[in-house]
C-alpha cells in the first residue's frame, strides 16, 4: 500500500514509559499464602530508527540502550498450620541497559497501527543489587536472614500503538501492550503504562522537563543559547518541551540559562543535565 | 540527602512509635499498597478526624480518672482544632498551601509510643496515647497555563528519592554545563519549588512536667505543624485555632454540674497571664504555708475574661528585652497600688501564656452572705496549678531551673531560661475568636533554610487532670491564712483559695493583687 511513510529514510524517537505493576494473590491455593509484587519503572531513551522497509514501511535499530529508574518489590508469605514463611527482595535501580533492538513496523490503513517492540531477551537489561529477606515465626520464637543478591532487571514488549499521518507524537497509554513489559507480570489486568513516543523528522537540541518519574515536558519555557557562531539566541520549548535549532554539522550549541522572566518556569531551578547521544545519526 | 521516610522521623508521633502504620493518599497509580492505619485502641483521649476535612480535628475528649476533686468522667477538651492554610512566600511569589486532601499524602495512626529520656533533642519524654500525623506535599506545578503559577501533590516518586529535599546548610549544586552537538539532545530537568508540610495531633497521657516544680499532672496535647522546603522561603504566616465548647460539661464531687450547689459557672471563660521575672520569685517557695502563691508575687501582667478580637503580640524577635511595662501591685499594709517596672526577657511579648477554663465559685452559704458582685464570688479565675477543665498554653515561662520550661535559642528547643518556647525568628500573635477559642497566629519574615524543619506550636498545650494531694494540701494550707477573716467554709473551699490569690478584701470590695491590664489606676 503507498504510504508516504516509505519514503521517510530515518525516524528519530524520544521515548518516555512509565510502566507500573501490582499484584497481590494467592499464587498457592491449596495453601495460606499470599504472592505480592510490586514495581514502578520509568525508561527512557532518545534513538534513531532507520528505514529498511519491506512490504510495510519497518525502521530498526539494533543498538539502542533505555534508561531506566524504577524499584521493585516481591513478597510470598505462606501460613501452615503454626508457622508462617515470610521470603522477599526489594530493590532500587537506575542505569543504563545494555543495548537492544528497537522495531517499528507501520501498518498504512484505516486503522494506521504500528508496532514497536523490544524483544524480550535480546538486550535492555540491567545489574542490580535486590535486598532480600526471609523470614520463620513459629511458636517458639521468629527467625530473620537477611542479604544482598546480584539480580538483573529486564524490560521487553510488543505494543500496538496508533501512528500520526506524519511524524508527530503517540501517547503510549493508548497502547496495546502484548507481554507485559517487564519479566514475571501479566499481561492481562497488569501493567499501566504511560508516555510517549515522539517521532520527529530531526532531534530537538534541548529537551525541558520536570525531575518527576514521568519527566513530563516544560513547554513554552524560553532560554537563552550560545550558538556555534557567537551569538546567544533566545528559544521557547514547544508543547512537547522541545527546543529545535536547525543546526549545521559542526559546532557546539550551550544552553546558558533558562530565563526566569515569566510564570510558571520562574519559580524553578535547573536540575539534572543529561545528553541522548545519536551516535548512529549521519 | 533526606527522602520522605527519612525526613518523617524527626516527628514526634515517628520519634515515640516509629513503626506507626499508616495509610497513602494521593498515590501514583502502582504504588505499593501501605499498611491501614491503625484507629488505636481506646485511651484516655479520644477525637474525630475526616481526612475529606483533613485540617480539622473535631469533639476531642478527655477520659479524666477520679480525683479528690471531681468524679471519673469525660469532659470535653476542644470542640474543634483547625489548622488553616499556610501563607509561604518564593521569590515574591505568594503562596498558599491549603491542607486538603488534595495534597494529603500520608496518614498515620498510633495509640501507644514512648520518647524516652534523652532521645531526642526536639521532643520532651512522653508516653502517647491516641495520635495521628499527618502529611502534605506541595509543589509548583510547572506545566501550568503560562504566566500562571498553581500547586500540584508532589509525586510519590520524587518524595522517595534520596534528594527529595537537601540537607540543611548544603551548598546549591554547581550549575552543569550544558553544551550539545549536532547528534545529540540535552535533556535539563526544572526542579520546582516543594513545602513538605506535616500536622501531627499528639496526645500523650499524663505527666508532672509542664509546671514548675513538678507539682500538677497535665497531659499534653500537640497539635503542631512542621513545615521543609527544598527552597529558601521568605516568608511564612500559619494559624491554628483552638476551640473550646462555650460550656464545661465538668461535673463536681457529689453533685449534678450547673445547679445551684455547684463549685463552677460552666461557662467557658479565657484569661492571658504574664509571668514575673523576678529572680526572688521562686516557684519552688510556692508550696510552703508562709508564701501562697498570690497573683502580684508570681505575675507580672493579667487579663481575665478575654472578649472576642482581643489580640496580642505574644513574642517577636523585634522585642528587645529589658525594662518594660509597669505593672501595679496591691500593697495591703499601706493600701494602695505600687507601680513596678518589669524586667523583660529579648523576645518576651505581652503574655506567657493563655488559659481556657470555667470559672469557679464561692461555696453558696459564702455568696449567700456576701452578696455583693463586686466581690466577683461567683466568677473566680483558677490560677495558678488550675486542674479543673483547663486547657493550657504556655509559649514562656519565667526563667526556672527546669529545661522543659527553657525556651528556644538558634539551635532548638529547651535551651534558655525564660526565653519564648517558638523559633527565634517567629513573631506570634494569639486572637481570641470568642471568649473560648483563641487563634494562635505566627509569622516570619527570616529567609527559611531549605531542608531544615520550621515548627509551628511546638510547645504544644496541655490538660489539667490531676496535682500531688500532699502539695495542694500544702497550696491550701498557705491560702487558709489569709482567708482567715472569711467565714470557716471559705476556708475549705478551692474556689476561695484561688480568689484570695487574686484579691485582697478590704471592707466589702474584692481589691485585685495584681490590676489588670487596662484597668485604671485607683
Amino acid at each position: 500500500m503507498p504510504s508516504p511513510w516509505f519514503d521517510v529514510p530515518f525516524l528519530f524517537c524520544r521515548l518516555r514509559i512509565v510502566a507500573s505493576y501490582t499484584v497481590r494473590k494467592n499464587t498457592m491455593p491449596s495453601y495460606d499464602s499470599l504472592t505480592t509484587r510490586d514495581v514502578e519503572v520509568a525508561v527512557s531513551g532518545a534513538f534513531r530508527l532507520q528505514a529498511a522497509h519491506g512490504l510495510q514501511p519497518y525502521f530498526r535499530n539494533e543498538q539502542v540502550s533505555l534508561r531506566v529508574r524504577g524499584r521493585t518489590r516481591g513478597e510470598f508469605v505462606l501460613i501452615e498450620r503454626d508457622t508462617k514463611v515470610t521470603k522477599g527482595a526489594t530493590a532500587k535501580f537506575a542505569g543504563t541497559t545494555t543495548a537492544g533492538l528497537v522495531t517499528l513496523t507501520l501498518h498504512p490503513d484505516d486503522k494506521n497501527e504500528a508496532q514497536m517492540e523490544l524483544p524480550s531477551g535480546q538486550g535492555f537489561t540491567l545489574p542490580i543489587k535486590s535486598h532480600v529477606w526471609e523470614t520463620l515465626s513459629y511458636p517458639g520464637g521468629t527467625r530473620t536472614t537477611r542479604g544482598t543478591v546480584d539480580d538483573e532487571f529486564s524490560i521487553g514488549d510488543f505494543l500496538t500503538l496508533t501512528f500520526p499521518e506524519k511524524p508527530g507524537e503517540v501517547r503510549l497509554d493508548k497502547a496495546k501492550a502484548l507481554t507485559g513489559f517487564f519479566p514475571e507480570c501479566e499481561t492481562e489486568g497488569g501493567v499501566r503504562l504511560t508516555g510517549l513516543l515522539r517521532l520527529t523528522a530531526d532531534i530537538p537540541a534541548f529537551h525541558l522537563a520536570d525531575d518527576t518519574l514521568d519527566a513530563n515536558p516544560i513547554p513554552h519555557c524560553r532560554v537563552r543559547v550560545l550558538c556555534p557562531d557567537g551569538v546567544e539566541r533566545e528559544y521557547e520549548s514547544d508543547d512537547a518541551g522541545d527546543i529545535f535549532i536547525p543546526r549545521a554539522d559542526k559546532g557546539v550549541y550551550t544552553l546558558v540559562e533558562v530565563l526566569h522572566d515569566r510564570a510558571p518556569q520562574s519559580a524553578a531551578v535547573p536540575g539534572a543535565w543529561s545528553v541522548d547521544v545519536i551516535p548512529d545519526m549521519a | 540527602m533526606p527522602n520522605l521516610e527519612t525526613l518523617l522521623k524527626d516527628t514526634l508521633l515517628l520519634t515515640a512509635a516509629p513503626d506507626a502504620p499508616w495509610k497513602s493518599y494521593g498515590a501514583s497509580p502502582g504504588a505499593m499498597e501501605a499498611a491501614a492505619a491503625d484507629p488505636g485502641t481506646p485511651g484516655r483521649w479520644n477525637w474525630s478526624h475526616d481526612v475529606r476535612k483533613p485540617g480539622r480535628v473535631s469533639g476531642v475528649t478527655y477520659h479524666l480518672p477520679r480525683t479528690p476533686w471531681y468524679v471519673e468522667q469525660t469532659p470535653t477538651v476542644l470542640e474543634e482544632l483547625l489548622w488553616h492554610p499556610i501563607e509561604v512566600g518564593y521569590r515574591g511569589l505568594p503562596l498558599t498551601l491549603e491542607l486538603t486532601k488534595k495534597f494529603l499524602v500520608r496518614k498515620y495512626e498510633t495509640s501507644s509510643g514512648t520518647v524516652a529520656k534523652g532521645q531526642s533533642a526536639y521532643w520532651l519524654p512522653a508516653e502517647l496515647d491516641r495520635s495521628m500525623l499527618l502529611v502534605f506535599g506541595f509543589q509548583l506545578n510547572l506545566r501550568a497555563k503560562s504566566k500562571t503559577f498553581s500547586l500540584e501533590p508532589i509525586p510519590l516518586d520524587v518524595m522517595e528519592r534520596d534528594d527529595f529535599m537537601p540537607r540543611p546548610g548544603a551548598k546549591p549544586p554547581k550549575a552543569p554545563v550544558m553544551k550539545v552537538t549536532r547528534t545529540e539532545t540535552g535533556t535539563l530537568q526544572l526542579v520546582p519549588l516543594r513545602v513538605l508540610v506535616c500536622a501531627e495531633f499528639v496526645c500523650c497521657q499524663d505527666r508532672n512536667d509542664y509546671v514548675p516544680g513538678a507539682q500538677a499532672r497535665t497531659s499534653r496535647l500537640r497539635p503542631h505543624l512542621m513545615l521543609m522546603s527544598n527552597r529558601p522561603l521568605e516568608k511564612l504566616a500559619a494559624k491554628i485555632s483552638v476551640r473550646r465548647p462555650s460550656m464545661s460539661t465538668m461535673a463536681h464531687e457529689g453533685g449534678p454540674p450547673a445547679d445551684d450547689q455547684d463549685g463552677m459557672s460552666h461557662g467557658m471563660a479565657a484569661g492571658m497571664w504574664s509571668d514575673s521575672n523576678s529572680s526572688e520569685v521562686a516557684w519552688e517557695k510556692l508550696f510552703t504555708a508562709s508564701i501562697p502563691p498570690v497573683w502580684s508575687s508570681i505575675f507580672s501582667r493579667v487579663k481575665t475574661n478575654l472578649p472576642a478580637g482581643a489580640g496580642y503580640l505574644m513574642a517577636s524577635p523585634d522585642a528587645p528585652g529589658g525594662p518594660g511595662f509597669l505593672s501595679h501591685r496591691w500593697n495591703d499594709v499601706a493600701g494602695r497600688y505600687e507601680q513596678h517596672q518589669e524586667e523583660l526577657m529579648p523576645r518576651q511579648g505581652y503574655f506567657d501564656n493563655i488559659h481556657v477554663a470555667p470559672p469557679m465559685r464561692a461555696p453558696k452559704s459564702v455568696r449567700d452572705v456576701y452578696p455583693n458582685a463586686e466581690l466577683h464570688l461567683d466568677d473566680i479565675t483558677m490560677a495558678p496549678f488550675c486542674i479543673h477543665d483547663c486547657l493550657h498554653l504556655h509559649w514562656r515561662w519565667l526563667p526556672a531551673k527546669e529545661k522543659y520550661l527553657h525556651g528556644w535559642d538558634e539551635k532548638g528547643p529547651y535551651a534558655v531560661p525564660g526565653a519564648p518556647h517558638i523559633p527565634v525568628h517567629q513573631h506570634l500573635r494569639v486572637e481570641m475568636e470568642s471568649p473560648h477559642a483563641y487563634a494562635y497566629c505566627v509569622r516570619s519574615d527570616q529567609v527559611l533554610e531549605p531542608g531544615r524543619w520550621e515548627y509551628i506550636l511546638h510547645e504544644g498545650l496541655a490538660y489539667g487532670t490531676n496535682a500531688g494531694h500532699e502539695a495542694m494540701a500544702r497550696l491550701l494550707m498557705g491560702g487558709r491564712a489569709l482567708l482567715a477573716p472569711w467565714p470557716s467554709e471559705a476556708q475549705a473551699s478551692w474556689a476561695m483559695f484561688y480568689w484570695v490569690l487574686r484579691y485582697s478584701r478590704t471592707r466589702d470590695l474584692a481589691v485585685a493583687r495584681l490590676l489588670e491590664d487596662g484597668a485604671p489606676v485607683p
